[in-house]
């Protein structure tokens, strides 16, 4: 159980800078994930935090203490690669061993068959890396990270090579191993749903920067920034002006609509441009709620659980996540009209 | 793109290589240090003017491949060359023994009373002599002293001269086989085994062939080495140096006889026999010496004074009988070999 | 109907061709000059190659030419593969170039490499001269020519850079996730190497490896340059039996006993080969360190190894340069030029073809079209090892390598003899010449190419097809572009093996078609040593020029746009 703390790192490319002086501090036991889109930076602050690169600026320490000048296999990090890398010339349990044979005092024979029964595995000992299926070869590299008791664990997008049933029952199975160990773990993802399910807190990254670090509730709920809002969950957005600022709520126009929103966190004036966001399932197909608009009906996704509706609306496409019944009486092209509370709209300038 | 090119690069030169002209052609196959250095050129320029033909001298290899490519020719029924000038005598045995020369007399070649009557080894003629040298040891007088130098192959296996003596595979050389007969010579069947183990030790490397061992002797890794008595004329008149010398053995030397032959199915026998009678004159015979490096075998050639002060005849030349070589060398190598091998 | 029916007679065509090549070209021939080994008045017979065994000689000879290869082969590999991990890990100017050169030594005639040796190693050669010099010492230090050591030492410094090449290609995309996770789980460089990188690069070791104990097994002028007679090979006595002695059955039943050897080792490396190649995952670029800034002690290690392989590697080479440049005369050592005027003087060009820069171009025409010829054939015949899986696969892949392990000196002959009658009657010169060049060249290609096309995704294949490729088109788009470093390396290979050819040359050459090391040989026959030096120098530096151009091009030649429309 370890505190993980990064201060001002930044990271150079050659010309491009992958990480711009990135500050956040993982408690001891925490989960913490790293959540971008592809290329944020993510997987380069990862690699710091193992050792694999070394950042331009700014320092890395475990428990206070700088671990700058020490190389990756003095870090003790577990660390489970996107690939799995398992080697490929050794079996299952050799695999798993391995980091046990440069650690002192630990009874290696028991320890890799506690840990291929806390993965599920306890019996392949003697497999090929080759013969495992993808959903094996994932807890296999899991266990074998987790062997040798390290200080932290990182993940690299452990579960991205993985079929969507797979990938929630792995991540389940991951964040139950975490809670038993109390293992301070850092994970990279750019699935926002994985991030959100199993996470203690959230940073979200965009091009090299923080955008915002916070719990799963907060990061869905109150994103503070523009990004945060239109990555985080499944959002609508529309645009328009600032047309009336008073106590608690804007007004804002949009074509012909005008929508009054009351949950603001950046000052905004009269005239100008900001974008509203709206989650899918803060719409209502019906009038009832603050703000209307007109909608006609393109198609409908059955999702099982929910249908989601896309509609054309005068300010654009929107989607509407709401539950069969509510929706099976409406059919394609026909007019309705949506609406959503004044509360739910997120509002943020856009530049 | 490229490869497709090529292949038809390689088309077009197939069929230009059937498009082989045929004009009247004498082919010599011989040594390349013959053809390129030695008296090909002016053999050819001379032969040319005073007869109607071209003449083709094929020097790719050393005698020994030429003569081995020869007798596949022949084998198949097609030689490839009308004449053929480098046999060596210790391969004299193995050469008539294929019987692929004409036999000659010295009505076919005028000039054949003029050798030197030691020289003609072969009785019947097929073969004849053009220019001949002894094999002996040659060492660095900046090493060695006149009055440290072995005169008698006893002396050779004193422990002073450890390592200090280069010499060529019988198997592989021409010079190292005349050296291994040399010691059969003076050592008997099968004495001479017993010789060479007592002289292992001082040697230092047993080369493939007698450039090998030259180069290794000029480049002073070791002061003695197997060669022809006639080096040091080479290298007063081409270096300036008298610093190589010669040394015999029991004042002996083995002699080393080159033969020349008209290959057996030419159809042009007439011309071949002009052209070893002009090889054999004095015109030709004089250039032997300054561009072969040996002595001509015409005996009534006068030779450079400079090559006359410094190449070595010796007093007492030996030779073992071509007849009693073809029935025992390949047992004679295989025994040798057995002894030398190891390390 | 009938556009199937070619396109399937096409396909057939392009696998039978090279093999109707081969067997027409080598198999034949060979088996003509095998089969006299083994009848005697018309009946099959073991009686000479039992005569072979029988003989202690014989025996002695067989296990030692088995010895120097072992030994020679394990210290190439330990001077080539700390130069496969610098190429892999560091970056320095003229990188590229480097590798090229590396090359060079393979391709030099071995009397080159053994003269160089001579003037550098020697006792009284330079590296001696030197300490001797500088630690005021009487006698020569190092004395390690004429024996089993400097064999051994020509040979690994001749053989080494085949190591490098096959080891690098792999390791370069090797994806560099395994030893990170080696290295998080807590393994220093040291074990990360040997319990992680090294099994994963098994593959391309073994093949360089394997490659390299053939060639040390057939050599033949640097054993007897540096070992001499008393460390005869199998090579040296079929070419007495061959050349001197012009016994063909005894040297026939030789050869059959070193090819067979030859095969055996073949098939099994082959055997050893399918279990230890790994499917492993590749990367398209591995990130370097660049060497020249910020020192380290790790790269001190460096800087030293590579001062010292590099004097192994230069100091014959430009010993041979020094020896083309100095005479000796009245005594001293001076500096001269005459030697590059003595090869290039106008006697010496007015004759049958000899003249040098004649001789540098015959080379080369011959160096490319063995190069191009060898690719033809090797290609398709490593795609039908590569992709297809069959029965007697291994035996296959066995039998086709089996020019690699044939004895020049019985090629040679074999393809004289065999070219004088019907129904090859082609007689020597420029195609025969090509021909046994491309036969001893072409499994070079199949080599190199056969582990880079294993390792492609037959995927990419099926994805272009998928979109309307036809077959040869997914070839040519997608499989040719991806598989060009092997490709060009194995061609490379093939211009070498050209470039020094002698032993077969010397029986198919006619006027005109004299190659570089045919002249250099000539040279020292004729007691022109220093000129035969500085036929060699020039030699290197042509060589060396020709793979620097080959390789640019051919990378260019193969690399992405030329396809990509």
């Amino acid at each position: 159980m370890v505190q993980v703390k990064l201060a001002g790192v930044t990271k150079r490319f050659g010309e491009t800078v992958a990480v711009k002086e990135i500050s956040f501090t993982a408690s001891p036991g925490e989960f913490l994930t790293l959540l971008g889109p592809s290329g944020c930076g993510k997987t380069t602050t990862l690699r710091l935090i193992a050792g694999f690169e070394q950042p331009d600026a700014g320092d890395i320490l475990f428990d206070r203490r700088s671990v700058l000048s020490d190389p990756p296999e003095r870090r003790r990090v577990g660390m489970v690669f996107q690939s799995y890398a398992l080697f490929p010339h050794m079996s299952v349990k050799q695999n798993v061993v391995y980091g046990l044979r440069f650690r002192r005092g630990i009874e290696k024979r028991a320890r890799v068959q506690k840990l291929l029964e806390m993965v599920g595995l306890d019996g392949l000992e003697q497999r090929s890396p080759t013969e495992l299926s993808a959903g094996q070869r994932q807890r296999v590299a899991l266990a074998r990270a987790l062997a040798p008791q390290p200080r932290i664990l990182l993940l690299d997008e452990p579960l991205s090579a993985l079929d969507a049933k797979l990938r929630e029952s792995l991540r389940t199975q991951v964040h139950r191993i975490q809670r038993e160990l109390t293992l301070s773990t850092i994970y990279v993802t750019h699935d926002q749903e994985e991030a959100l399910a199993i996470s203690d807190r959230i940073v979200i990254m965009n091009e090299g920067r923080i955008e915002q670090i916070g719990t799963p509730q907060e990061a869905y709920e109150r994103p503070q920034t523009a990004f945060v809002a239109s990555f985080i969950g499944r959002t609508n957005r529309l645009e328009g002006e600032v047309v009336a600022v008073e106590q608690g709520t804007v007004r804002v126009q949009a074509g012909d609509v005008t929508f009054v929103v009351s949950a603001c966190r950046v000052p905004v004036t009269v005239g100008d441009r900001v974008a509203l966001f709206i989650k899918e399932e803060h719409l209502q197909l019906d009038e009832r709620s603050d703000n209307v608009l007109p909608a006609r009906v393109i198609s409908l996704e059955y999702h099982g659980e929910a249908t989601v509706i896309h509609l054309e609306s005068p300010l654009g496409l929107l989607r509407v996540r709401a539950s069969y019944t509510e929706i099976s009486v409406l059919s394609v092209g026909e007019q309705i009209k949506v609406s959503f509370p004044a509360d739910k709209a997120i509002l943020f300038p856009v530049i | 793109m490229q490869k497709r090119s090529l292949l038809l690069i390689l088309i077009a030169l197939m069929v230009i290589g059937v498009i082989g002209v045929g004009t009247e052609k004498l082919v010599v196959y011989t040594y390349s240090s013959f053809a390129s250095w030695g008296a090909a050129p002016f053999i050819e320029e001379a032969f040319e003017k005073k007869h109607d033909v071209d003449v083709q001298f094929v020097a790719t290899g050393d005698a020994r491949m030429m003569l081995t490519k020869l007798l596949t020719e022949q084998e198949a029924g097609r030689p490839g060359a009308d004449v053929f000038i480098g046999v060596g005598s210790v391969d004299l045995s193995m050469a008539r023994g294929e019987g692929l020369f004409v036999p000659l007399t010295g009505e076919d070649i005028p000039n054949l009373t003029s050798v030197r009557e030691d020289l003609l080894i072969d009785p019947t003629n097929s073969l004849i002599p053009y220019e001949h040298s002894y094999i002996t040891l040659v060492y660095d007088s900046q090493v060695l002293a006149v009055e440290d130098i072995p005169l008698t192959f006893e002396q050779l296996l004193d422990p002073k001269y450890k390592k200090m003596l280069i010499l060529e595979d019988p198997r592989t050389s021409s010079v190292g086989l005349a050296f291994l007969l040399w010691t059969i010579h003076q050592y008997g069947d099968p004495g001479y085994l017993d010789y060479w183990r007592k002289l292992l030790p001082n040697v230092l490397t047993i080369t493939q062939g007698w450039s090998a061992a030259y180069d290794l002797f000029l480049a002073r890794e070791a002061p003695i080495v197997v060669s022809f008595s006639t080096d040091t004329a080479y290298s007063v008149i081409e270096e300036g140096s008298t610093r190589y010398k010669i040394m015999l053995l029991n004042s002996q030397g083995y002699r080393s006889i080159y033969l020349m032959g008209i290959v057996k199915g030419t159809k042009q026998q007439g011309l071949c026999k002009e052209l070893l009678d002009f090889v054999l004159s004095s015109e030709v015979q004089e250039m032997i010496s300054t561009t072969e490096w040996m002595f001509p075998a015409n005996r009534e050639t006068l030779l450079p004074v400079l090559f006359y002060q410094n190449a070595v005849f010796p007093p007492d030349p030996v030779m073992i009988p071509a007849e009693r070589i073809g029935g025992n060398l390949d047992r004679w190598l295989l025994e040798w070999a057995g002894v030398i091998v190891g390390g | 109907m009938w556009e199937a029916r070619i396109k399937r007679f096409g396909r057939a065509a392009l696998i039978a061709a090279p093999l109707a090549f081969l067997v027409l070209i080598f198999y034949y021939p060979l088996l003509r000059l095998f089969q006299e080994g083994v009848v005697q008045e018309g009946h099959l017979t073991l009686k000479y190659i039992g005569g072979v065994f029988a003989e202690p000689y014989f025996r002695h000879v067989i296990l030692f030419t088995a010895e120097q290869a072992l030994l020679s082969t394990l210290l190439a590999m330990i001077i080539g593969l700390p130069w496969a991990y610098i190429f892999t890990r560091y970056q320095f100017p003229l990188k590229e170039t480097l590798r090229s050169l590396t090359i060079v030594p393979f391709v030099l005639p071995s009397i080159t490499v053994a003269v160089g040796f001579i003037l550098f190693f020697g006792n009284n050669g330079h590296l001696n001269q030197l300490l001797m010099g500088l630690f005021g010492l009487k006698g020569p230090p190092l004395r390690l020519l004429y024996s089993l050591k400097g064999i051994v030492l020509a040979h690994a410094f001749y053989n080494a850079p085949i190591i490098t090449r096959m080891v690098h290609a792999q390791w370069e995309r090797l994806n560099p996730a395994y030893e990170e996770s080696a290295q998080a789980l807590g393994a220093g460089r040291i074990r990360r190497f040997f319990e992680v990188t090294l099994p994963l690069l098994l593959p391309g070791l073994m093949t360089g490896a394997a490659l390299a104990f053939i060639f040390c097994f057939l050599s033949f002028p640097i054993v007897l340059a540096l070992g001499g007679a008393r460390f005869s090979t199998i090579e040296v006595e079929i070419y007495t039996q061959f050349i001197v002695l012009y016994q063909h059955k005894l040297g026939a039943a030789l050869a059959i006993i070193q090819i067979a050897l030859s095969l055996l080792f073949t098939y099994g490396y082959i055997l050893l080969e399918g279990r230890f190649t790994r499917e492993v995952e590749v990367t398209y670029s591995r990130s370097t360190v660049p060497l020249l800034r910020r020192f380290t002690l790790g790269k001190g290690i460096v800087w030293l190894f590579i001062g010292i392989s590099g004097l192994l590697f230069l100091g014959p080479m430009a010993s041979v340069f020094y020896d083309s440049i100095t005479r000796e005369w009245a005594g001293r050592t001076v500096f001269t030029l005459h030697w590059y005027s003595y090869i290039f003087q106008s006697q010496y060009e007015a004759l049958i073809g000899a003249a040098p820069l004649r001789s540098v171009v015959n080379s080369l025409q011959l160096g490319l079209s063995a190069m191009g010829l060898a690719s033809l054939v090797g290609l398709p015949i490593a795609f039908v090892i590569a992709r297809y899986r069959f029965r007697g696969r291994r035996l296959f892949d066995t039998l086709v390598m089996a020019s690699l392990g044939v004895s020049s000196v019985a090629l040679g002959a074999a393809l004289l003899s065999a070219f004088l009658r019907p129904p090859l009657e082609l007689g020597s010169g420029w195609l025969a010449i090509v021909l046994a060049h491309s036969i001893l060249a072409y499994p070079f290609v199949i080599r190199a190419v056969v582990p880079v096309l294993e390792g492609l995704k037959q995927g990419l294949v099926e994805a272009a097809r998928s979109l309307g490729a036809t077959r040869l088109q997914a070839f040519r788009d997608i499989e040719l572009p991806l598989i060009r470093r092997g490709l060009l390396v194995g061609a490379i290979f093939a211009f070498a093996i050209s470039l020094g050819e002698m032993s077969a040359t010397i029986m198919l050459a006619q006027p005109g078609l004299k190659t570089m090391p045919l002249v250099v040989n000539d040279l020292r026959a004729a007691r022109s040593f220093g000129g035969a030096s500085a036929m060699s120098s020039l030699l290197i530096l042509v060589t060396a020029g020709a793979f620097v151009i080959i390789e640019r091009f051919g990378e260019r030649l193969f690399g992405g746009t030329r396809w990509s429309r």
